[in-house]
């Protein structure tokens, strides 16, 4: 055999038997060659002092130290023992539902704010509630009054004004935009309507159209036509009102009617004077002027809508009278209810 | 006789005698003891692995079936037992503390069973003091499967047949982890020699 193998067994040699074929072999090796025999003596020392390294023997209280480790319940079993005590609690119940009732309702709030938030973004804000009727206020005004009226005197459905904006659908959650601002303006004009009806008494109707005498000719290539806006005269939102007819209604409670500019754009001053007249005239009536719409002929006055207490009507009518000639659309004299207030349309006309 | 008094103090724990639980413990105690401490180098150590798998085997015992000896049930229990405990975080920081400027710990080189240079043992020079220092420093720088089977073998005597059921491993792999662990472990006996 050559040293490999020998070598190879040369640890089971040193620790078990091995077959007699293979003892006699390893034997006889071992007996020629130094290498192998070195080999095994130095397995067996290692065996020798292996087997005779000291036996460490456990302290003397081992015993004790296992005996109350055993005894003492493990960690599982002390906290499964525990459980029944903390469960028998005279308070525990109490502090579990206290706890449990806590939760609850600090959940429902949470929901029901969150829920209130919601409804508080897909609903419109007030105003805008208050915004639908409002829309349909300015066209109240320029409507044609129940009795028969003729289209020369009756204020055309308003262009530019609140009404003749789109009316915005009312679930739209519009807050502080651009529709917003719309429905706002509208809300605005009815409430500035609202003292149309505060009587709570239907006003009355009644259309009017002033004759005036012949403009003069030359007039008409001074002047220019008077702007094709309406507004509603009793709207206090400035951007809403025509600057002309603003300043007629200044100089009138100035006492100045009349003496306004011809400037490019503006009426003529005769037309001025006479729509400041009338204007005048509805105001002293403790009237107020609704709207003024456009007029048929460049040349001529504004149609006005005013209201005014019926108690005034007619010395309003009266002084009407002296600037011209007035003719009845429609009903012709009506007396109204002393409590009741008039709605009167007036136009103008060029008198033959 | 020792397996007929251990299946007599099994039956007689489990019949409710608290007095068998200590004559279990003191027939085994210093054997267990003692291949703790071979396979951890520690005593205090040693001394917890010993306790911790008497408390194990002690609170399985009822499902202990008698298909091995007690004896090698136990040991079966205290080697995972050290071998965890080898493996746990707080031991390797502290023997890596410990071995500080020491050579690192073997060990797998080529797998050959030739002692290269088969000099004289150093062993055979020592005192028994310093051969017991140097022996358990070099079985302290083998591996767990290394350490484990030598000192079952060789230190506690156990056959075979013992080694295979508490190791797992079949007779070929034992002879071969084993002859693999005596070659390094002279490596390291002469490789002491040396420094």
């Amino acid at each position: 055999m050559k040293c490999s193998q020998i070598k190879a067994i040369l640890f089971e040699y040193t620790d078990t038997e091995i077959p007699v074929e293979y003892r006699e072999d390893v034997e006889a090796h071992l007996a020629v060659c130094e290498s192998c025999a070195r080999q095994l003596a130095a397995l067996r020392e290692q065996s020798y002092a292996l087997r005779a390294l000291p036996r460490i023997e456990a302290p003397g209280d081992f015993l004790e130290k296992v005996r109350s480790r055993v005894e003492r319940p493990s960690v599982l079993l002390r906290l499964k023992n525990r459980l029944p005590v903390l469960f028998a609690g005279k308070h525990f119940f109490q502090l579990a539902g206290a706890a449990a009732t806590a939760v609850l309702v600090i959940a429902t709030a949470q929901v029901v704010l969150r829920d209130s938030d919601h409804k508080a973004l897909l609903s419109p804000a007030p105003s805008q509630v208050e915004s639908p009727p409002s829309v349909q206020a300015p066209a109240s005004v320029g409507s044609p009054p129940p009795v028969g009226s003729s289209p020369s005197v009756q204020a055309p459905a308003s262009v530019g004004s609140p009404a003749a904006e789109p009316a915005m659908p009312k679930s739209l959650p519009d807050i502080g935009g651009e529709n917003g601002k719309t429905h706002n303006r509208a809300a605005t004009a009815a409430t500035a309507a609202k003292p149309r009806h505060l009587s709570g008494v239907e006003a009355q109707a009644v259309s009017i159209t002033l004759k005036l005498p012949g403009v003069s000719p030359k007039l008409k290539s001074r002047g220019g036509g008077f702007k094709q806006e309406n507004f509603s005269a009793s709207s206090p939102a400035a951007g809403m009102r025509a600057p002309d007819a603003r300043r007629l209604e200044q100089d009138v409670s100035k006492g100045v009617a009349g003496s306004a500019e011809v400037s490019e754009g503006s009426p003529p001053p005769e037309a001025q004077k006479i729509s400041s007249d009338v204007i005048g005239l509805i105001k002293r009536a403790n009237g107020k002027v609704l709207s003024v719409g456009p007029a048929g002929d460049e040349n001529r006055p504004e149609t006005l809508s005013a209201e005014m207490p019926a108690a005034n009507y007619h010395s309003f009518l009266d002084q009407l009278r002296q600037l011209g000639e007035i003719e009845f659309n429609g009903n012709k004299e009506f007396s109204p209810a002393p409590d009741s207030k008039v709605r009167v349309s007036v136009g103008f006309a060029t008198q033959e | 006789m020792a397996k007929e008094e251990d299946r007599t103090d099994i039956a007689d724990f489990l019949s409710g005698d608290r007095t068998a639980l200590d004559r279990l413990v003191v027939r085994h105690k210093d054997r267990v003891f003692n291949l703790c401490y071979r396979l951890l180098g520690d005593y205090s150590e040693a001394e917890e692995c010993a306790q911790e798998t008497f408390i194990k085997v002690l609170r399985s015992l009822k499902a202990f079936r008698f298909e091995s000896s007690f004896s090698t049930w136990l040991y079966t229990i205290a080697v995972n037992i050290c071998r965890n405990r080898r493996n746990s975080a707080e031991h390797r920081f502290w023997k890596r503390v410990l071995s500080f400027g020491r050579n690192s710990p073997e060990e797998e080189g080529p797998e050959d069973f030739e002692i290269e240079d088969p000099a004289p043992s150093p062993l055979v020079r020592m005192t028994e003091k310093e051969k017991e220092i140097m022996l358990q420093s070099a079985i302290d720088s083998l591996s767990h499967d290394h350490r484990t089977v030598i000192i079952l073998r060789h230190v506690e005597e156990l056959s075979y047949e013992e080694i295979s059921r508490i190791t797992g491993y079949n007779l070929g792999t034992l002879k071969s982890k084993l002859a693999r662990a005596r070659v390094l472990l002279q490596k390291k006996i002469q490789g002491s020699e040396d420094r």
